[in-house]
């Protein structure tokens, strides 16, 4: 793959991207999409630069020992704050309930434990995307 | 402390074993993987003393619910614990235990590589989870989930053994198992769409109301599950996967799905006809007589087809056909006696059956050899293993004084209580059948010489100890079935909606 102005336009947009991919996270109890949508998004955009500059480069700036450790990080992740409920007294997964402050109603803060949550699946599904991309191309070889 | 932990004991259970899994992963790199693999097998037996103390909770103080997120019922996901839950999760962590204890001491050596091995700890914890998962919960969106995560998870865990016949059985199954998830959902969304429920407490109180206005609708809704979970759970004319499957994959593997995994599309389809669309309704329906026409099919059809098998692991997988349809009998039969039988013969066909592939793993490991006709004199090299696979053929038959009996005598009841002697032939006809294919291993074993005199050994301790402590399981339901008998009269009697009586 010597292709200039693929790479030149990837690397142009692919900060965008992630970006977008973030917002779709950060948003999912705002806005259309949520962790699963932003997580592909944010998978994505790692995918299309191993795609541009090869399997060996992507593998630089993320290796697949780290997409493994942040896909068990984004599910222990969801399990933690799950528990936060029972450790206030509540049952699991318990939000207001909990004696979580839930914040302003519109803003980026407003939904107590689900942006953090919501943080976790982000993460686990970007990762999921990566390895499981990363194990489709090492087959083909 | 220990309070927040024994009332949030049924969730807890399931994330604990979700995330052991997640945790597997990380630990590839440690000096010494044995510390992974006993890790996992202590959460396990962690798990399983949950499970007994819930069900100890639930025979003492009757069944509770459980509201994930403090959202209550129509709205939020519930969790039911009921004697069927307290039973199913005995059933798991009595069962799932001792058969990773058993592949933990050269997991490594059968899948390949150190994280191969890892993922496979992950994938094996998480069908646990699943199905521990499947056994508590009481919303139908929540089981569909549940069905997914342990579809995948088994058939990953087949082709576990990186070679190209367990991949072959693992893409049939992959197929059949994604076609039977279609029919589930399928069957879902009409319940929802006929009720506007996905709790199944309430979907029943709705369909009792008002499922005479569309009769139609709810008969395609179960066939649609019928068909769904019959695949998964390998009934008769839809098995066609489950020898292949089961006999391809490595033995932990084999005695994983065939004991539990298909078990838990069992508790599945027992909760969605019971519980969801309610006893009354079903029992009305020539619903139960078609299970009851499928189950007697299974136990004749499953045991000439196994019959028919040289290799060790094909037969018991054929077995497992044959064994599905007496728990299918009794879900057809809908009385007392018969879906108490079913759920002793969930738990007692799981116990028998690990035991039975894992120490048909044992054999073909120490000797090579994966037939039965070149199996001459096994028993004397591996005392052991051939004696707790005789513990386990009894009880498979169904002798007295070994846990088979005392499900098939609970069948053997509800058949004779709703008058239908044709059950009562086959149920009998289908023990003598398994004689005829098990007995014949044990006497190629123990009465005739062996052909050459290699050095053959017993198995790790530790693998020794595993299969003992099943064998010692079967006998002790066997004999002493009183609190287990207890526990799945009373479940028994929460599907039938009957005062329980103790």
């Amino acid at each position: 793959m010597t292709d200039f102005i693929l790479k030149r336009m990837v690397s142009l947009v692919l900060p965008f991207v992630q970006m977008l991919g973030l917002y779709v996270i950060f948003h999912g109890h705002l806005s259309p999409g949520g962790s699963f949508s932003g997580g592909i998004i944010t998978g994505l955009s790692l995918i299309a630069f191993s795609l541009v500059f090869g399997l060996e480069r992507g593998q630089e700036k993320v290796s697949e020992r780290m997409m493994s450790l942040v896909e068990s990080f984004g599910a222990l992740w969801y399990g933690a704050m799950g528990l936060v409920g029972i450790l206030r007294g509540t049952t699991f997964l318990m939000n207001k309930g909990a004696g979580v402050p839930l914040g302003a109603p519109g803003k980026l803060y407003s939904g107590g434990l689900i942006l953090l949550i919501t943080l976790g699946v982000g993460l686990k599904v970007a990762s999921t995307m990566v390895t499981l991309f990363v194990a489709l191309m090492e087959e083909e070889e | 402390m220990p309070g927040a932990i024994s009332e949030n004991l049924a969730v807890l259970i399931v994330v604990a074993l979700l995330s052991t899994a997640y945790i597997m992963p990380l630990l590839t790199k440690i000096r010494k993987f044995h510390v992974a693999e006993f890790f996992a097998v202590f959460m396990l037996a962690l798990a399983l003393s949950g499970g007994v103390y819930l069900a100890r909770e639930i025979l003492h103080n009757g069944a509770f619910t459980y509201a994930v997120g403090g959202w209550p019922a129509p709205w939020g996901i519930e969790l039911s614990l009921d004697a069927i839950s307290g039973l199913f999760l005995i059933t798991v962590g009595l069962v799932a235990t001792p058969i990773l204890l058993y592949a933990s001491v050269d997991l490594v050596k059968d899948v390949g590589s150190r994280s191969r091995a890892a993922w496979f700890l992950t994938l094996f914890l998480l069908l646990v989870a699943a199905l521990c998962g499947l056994g508590i919960t009481g919303d139908l969106f929540n089981i569909y989930v549940m069905v997914e995560v342990a579809t995948i998870a088994s058939c990953a865990i087949v082709a576990a053994r990186n070679d190209a016949v367990a991949v072959e059985a693992t893409f049939k199954y992959l197929m059949l198992a994604t076609i039977g998830s279609g029919f589930v959902l399928l069957g879902i969304g009409f319940l929802f769409v006929l009720t506007g429920n996905l709790n199944m407490a309430f979907i029943a109180q709705e369909l009792s109301a008002s499922w005479q206005n569309y009769p139609t609708a709810l008969w395609v809704c179960l066939s649609f599950f019928l068909v769904g979970f019959g695949v998964k759970s390998a009934l008769f004319p839809l098995h066609v996967w489950l020898p292949d499957a089961h006999s391809s994959a490595i033995a932990p593997s084999s005695a994983m799905l065939s004991s539990l995994a298909i078990k838990g599309y069992i508790i599945a389809l027992l909760k969605v006809f019971y519980v969801a669309v309610g006893a009354d309704i079903i029992t009305r329906l020539p619903i139960t007589n078609i299970l009851t026409v499928l189950g007697m099919l299974a136990i004749i059809a499953g045991a000439l087809f196994a019959l028919a098998q040289d290799e060790l692991k094909r037969r018991l997988a054929f077995s497992t056909v044959s064994q599905v349809g007496y728990i299918f009998l009794g879900i057809g039969l809908g009385n007392i006696q018969g879906l108490t039988g079913t759920f002793m013969h969930i738990l007692s066909h799981a116990a028998t059956k690990s035991l039975l592939f894992l120490a048909a793993g044992a054999i073909i490991k120490q000797t090579g050899k994966s037939r039965i006709s070149e199996m001459a004199g096994v028993g004397f090299e591996m005392p052991v293993t051939l004696g707790v696979f005789a513990v386990g053929s009894l009880s498979m038959i169904g002798i007295p004084l070994f846990s088979g009996f005392v499900s098939k005598w609970q069948l053997l009841l509800g058949s004779l209580a709703r008058g239908n002697y044709l059950a009562v032939i086959v149920l009998v006809g289908g023990s003598l059948l398994a004689a005829a294919y098990l007995l014949p291993v044990l006497r190629k074993a123990f009465f005739e010489r062996p052909t050459q005199s290699a050095a053959v050994t017993e198995v790790a301790y530790v693998q020794l100890v595993a299969m003992l402590f099943l064998a010692v399981v079967i006998i002790m339901i066997g004999t002493f079935p009183g609190v287990v008998l207890q526990l799945a009269e009373q479940a028994a009697a929460t599907l039938l909606g009957l005062e329980v009586l103790l």
